[in-house]
């Protein structure tokens, strides 16, 4: 009998520590809706919840909307100026600084543009020449004037600095799921992914970049191992057709035309969300080449091309994270 | 421990990690399946190897999913956009959402990733 007891007990310690250790890298799981996307937030280890990634979420949206009337940045669009602070001053500050790094393929005051082209009310129509022409003399950040806290737009300038808020609204959730002690977190924000930490069990981190022609598939995927940011443009992502043609909606500050750069998407890895936010939208505006040569320039982060003749290519900081594809790698 | 206790060790790990495996050959192939969730709650479970038409949402917010050939799609909807219908059948990978009337098709079959981008 005594050695029934100690078989027994062997077996169901045995038993006790594998369902314990099942327990402890359990994540917490949720998916909703903000940012005009659907989002999902995984996270692992106590002193947060996926709670406080929505409320975050949701109080910067209330912050940043450009289609919720009484969110600051309307109002400031409705006013023609405002007195900012926090986050919004934040953004703006961010945005113009990446625009005048950039040097216009990424531009906080297309908005009016967009809206031309019906993509906030999804009412899509393609507006003629004239209506570009007379929209576009209002874009450009010369027409917004901020000293840090009071900015001021010219007649017919409107801002929207949804090209960024998602990425600085993941920056901000792993900010916060950071302090709050959090060990590792998932975050995906429609185009915009930011990891934090590495994976309890030890494994890699495996995000896939969509296939551009099923984008519920992946054409590949990036694996490491800590935290980054990862955010993919591409004109699969919202479209419409009209007598045959396709417009898509990432729109070229310059033409006011969605950009026509030879691209099918483009994936920017970064430490820091915001920017990779900015950088992957300019990046498909500036094309191949273009976005090479910005690329070459800079130090903060790195880019996977797909073009649209079906060629991946990586610049050699993105490559060794790369696989699952056959791809070339762009050389400093 | 003598030789007796190893073999009775044994066959009550034997006997556990049976049970264990009964219990996840009984759940199913879960990729078979997709899971419809409408405003956040659980709409429907599809099995994928049904042929058939669903309508889910309410009578302003609608979205009417087939499956065929084990895939499904959205094949007619009320939102002015039509982003989901345009979405290819799918049985896997990243979900079939639409955002105007808050319904996403999910897939258990993820592909083995963390999260898709794009």
């Amino acid at each position: 009998m005594k050695r029934f007891f100690t078989v027994f007990l062997t077996a169901a310690l045995l038993t006790a520590l594998l369902l314990t250790g099942c327990t402890s890298t359990a994540p917490q799981e949720a998916e909703f809706f903000a940012m005009d996307t659907l989002m999902s937030v995984k996270l692992w280890g106590e002193g947060a919840s996926t709670s406080d990634v929505s409320a975050e979420i949701n109080r910067l949206e209330a912050l940043l909307s450009a289609t919720r009337e009484t969110s600051v940045l309307s109002q400031l669009n409705a006013a023609g100026s405002a007195e900012l602070s926090g986050d919004t001053a934040s953004l703006l500050t961010q945005a113009l600084s990446l625009s005048e790094r950039i040097g216009g393929a990424f531009d906080p005051t297309v908005y009016p543009l967009v809206e031309a082209w019906g993509f906030p009310s999804k009412e899509y129509r393609v507006p003629d020449q004239t209506e570009l022409d007379s929209l576009l003399s209002c874009v450009g950040t010369a027409h917004v004037h901020f000293d840090g806290s009071t900015v001021t737009l010219d007649a017919g300038t409107r801002l929207d600095l949804g090209g960024i808020a998602k990425g600085y609204a993941a920056q901000s959730c792993a900010e916060l799921l950071k302090e709050k002690g959090v060990e590792a977190a998932i975050l995906s924000l429609g185009g915009n992914v930011q990891t934090i930490g590495s994976k309890p069990d030890g494994s890699a981190w495996v995000v896939g970049i969509a296939d551009p022609a099923d984008p519920s598939q992946a054409i590949a995927r990036l694996t490491f191992e800590d935290s980054m940011a990862l955010v993919t443009s591409g004109a699969y992502q919202r479209y419409f057709e009209e007598n045959g043609v396709i417009y898509h909606h990432i729109l070229d500050p310059q033409t006011g035309l969605p950009a026509g750069s030879g691209l099918l998407s483009v994936t920017v890895l970064a430490e820091d969300g915001t920017l990779a936010d900015g950088l992957s939208t300019a990046l498909f505006v500036m094309g191949l080449e273009e976005g090479t040569r910005f690329w070459r320039n800079s130090n903060d982060f790195e880019a996977v091309f797909l073009t649209s003749e079906g060629k991946i290519l990586a610049t050699e900081g993105a490559a060794p994270f790369l696989s699952g594809c056959e791809y070339s790698v762009i050389e400093r | 421990m003598k030789t007796r206790t190893w073999i009775i060790l044994f066959a009550a790990l034997a006997v556990v990690c049976a049970g264990l495996s009964l219990f996840f050959f009984c759940a199913g192939d879960a990729s078979r399946y997709a899971e419809v969730y409408s405003d956040g709650e659980l709409a429907l479970t599809l099995d994928l190897q049904v042929d058939g038409t669903y309508r889910v949402g309410t009578a302003d917010q609608w979205n009417v999913l087939t499956v065929e050939n084990g895939k499904v799609s959205v094949s007619e909807a009320s939102c002015p956009s039509q982003d989901c219908v345009r979405h290819l059948p799918s049985d896997s990978g990243a979900p079939i959402v639409c955002l105007p009337n808050r319904m996403v098709i999910k897939f258990a079959d993820e592909a083995g990733y963390d999260a898709l981008i794009g």
